[in-house]
């Protein structure tokens, strides 16, 4: 599982005052500042499905998303290069020719099956990557054309879970970080055990008995779809959800749930005033 | 109505413009349609209508039904008086206000209402392919009004005509 990611090319003046708010703790700044050049910057490159290719591919050659950090938490990865080591970026990536990169990704990119029966989303196909490697490579060449420094920009993989605590009142209340889709997106593994051929019990069985394929999920409601019963379910641990499909008494379709929507069912489950901290 | 509705939030305090009239209005708006941030906005795509019309007693009146549920969609103050075009604009209060009763709904109440549709005049489709679309175009809907509630941010409503 991969996140996107973005790049954004700064000046010296924009890192420094980057690097001033992260020295002094003040990373919600930071971040807020981070999030508006990844949606509004005139120098920026968003990478998504590409970017883990991308990255394995460059892993012995020139390391990619390095650079000194500039936050603190661990559910962000921001780093910034320098303007030197920017240049040293463009002058690697500028080499990388097709042929090579081709072959790189042919020995490391070829993914193993999923037993379960969501897999992970296509893996990219090789033109698509190197369009994207080649619009990488064309970003770095124009930040090291105008000296600029380098942002790097993703979500990390680490889950902030709620917490209690006493408010000023006296009274407790929920301490919810603010919604990260990275947070509500299922993950894959948890899925590998579940059946893709319908199972072998029947579907409450499943649901229900110790041995049950889904008996280590929680039931959290009940819908129609298609004119049929589906029933969603989360597990221990994590605030993520799927759809169950009931296919004439047997495990149907495992659909995951949209990660917005899943933020809606873990905040039903929240017995307290909620605070959202960024 | 045939168009697209979005909902895009945006942060208190921003939006004097909307006051201003039509014209700066739609500049507002289209500054946050420019900026297309993903993560403050929801497409309801064309299940507007249907959406409205379950939540606001069977029709697209903009007086139809009660608050807070008929103000997902159509309620609130209307930015924009021209007829090709809808801004309604919602603060961070009505948002809450909103997301608390939209909060309580059940799939079963949503159910009951769209297949009634037909009785209040809408031609749309009204099978369950369409009332799986509608639905689930709620659901993000809602969710989107969780979410922004949570952050104290207010809200436009915007859809072509």
């Amino acid at each position: 599982m991969s996140y996107p990611v973005t790049h954004v090319a700064l000046t010296a003046e924009e890192a420094s005052l980057l690097r001033r708010w992260h020295a002094s703790g003040d990373d919600a700044t930071v971040l807020a500042r981070v999030r508006d050049l990844a949606i509004s910057s005139a120098e920026r490159l968003s990478i998504d499905q590409a970017w883990e290719p991308i990255r394995r591919c460059m892993v012995g050659y020139h390391p990619l998303g390095a650079g000194q950090s500039v936050f603190g938490r661990r559910d962000y990865v921001i780093t910034l290069l320098d303007a030197g080591e920017a240049a040293t970026t463009a002058a690697a990536l500028a080499e990388v020719s097709q042929a090579w990169l081709r072959e790189r990704f042919e020995q490391r990119m070829t993914p193993p099956r999923n037993p379960g029966p969501v897999q992970p989303g296509r893996t990219a196909d090789f033109g698509a990557v190197w369009a994207c490697f080649a619009r990488l490579a064309g970003f770095f060449a124009r930040a090291s054309r105008a000296r600029r420094c380098v942002l790097f920009f993703t979500a990390s993989r680490y889950w902030r879970p709620p917490r209690l605590e006493t408010g000023p009142d006296g009274r407790t209340r929920v301490v919810r970080p603010a919604y990260r889709p990275e947070d509500y997106t299922v993950d894959p593994n948890s899925l590998r055990s579940l059946p893709a051929d319908g199972g072998s019990w029947p579907f409450e069985a499943e649901l229900a008995e110790r041995d049950g394929v889904l008996y280590s999920w929680t039931e959290v409601g009940r819908f129609i779809r298609g004119g049929r019963t589906w029933v969603r379910m989360t597990i221990s641990d994590a605030e993520y959800y799927i759809d169950v499909e009931n296919a004439e008494d047997r495990i149907g379709r495992i659909e995951c749930v949209d990660p917005l929507v899943a933020y809606w069912l873990a905040r039903r489950t929240d017995k307290h005033p909620v605070v959202l901290a960024d | 109505m045939g168009g697209l509705g979005v909902h895009f939030s945006f942060p208190a305090g921003q939006g004097g413009q909307l006051r201003d009239g039509d014209r700066a209005s739609l500049a507002f708006v289209e500054e946050l349609k420019e900026r297309w941030d993903t993560y403050y906005l929801q497409q309801t795509d064309k299940a507007w209508d249907p959406i409205h019309r379950c939540l606001a007693g069977g029709t697209l009146a903009w007086a139809g039904g009660d608050w807070p549920l008929n103000g997902a969609i159509l309620g609130g103050e209307p930015m924009y008086l021209g007829s090709d075009y809808i801004i309604m604009f919602l603060d961070d209060h009505d948002v809450a206000e909103i997301a608390d009763a939209l909060d309580e709904l059940t799939q079963p109440w949503f159910r009951d209402r769209f297949f009634a549709l037909p009785a209040h005049g809408y031609q749309g489709h009204t099978d369950e392919a369409a009332f799986d679309d509608t639905w689930h175009r709620f659901e993000l809907m809602r969710a989107f009004f969780r979410k922004t509630a949570d952050e104290g941010r207010p809200m436009v409503f915007t859809a072509d005509q």
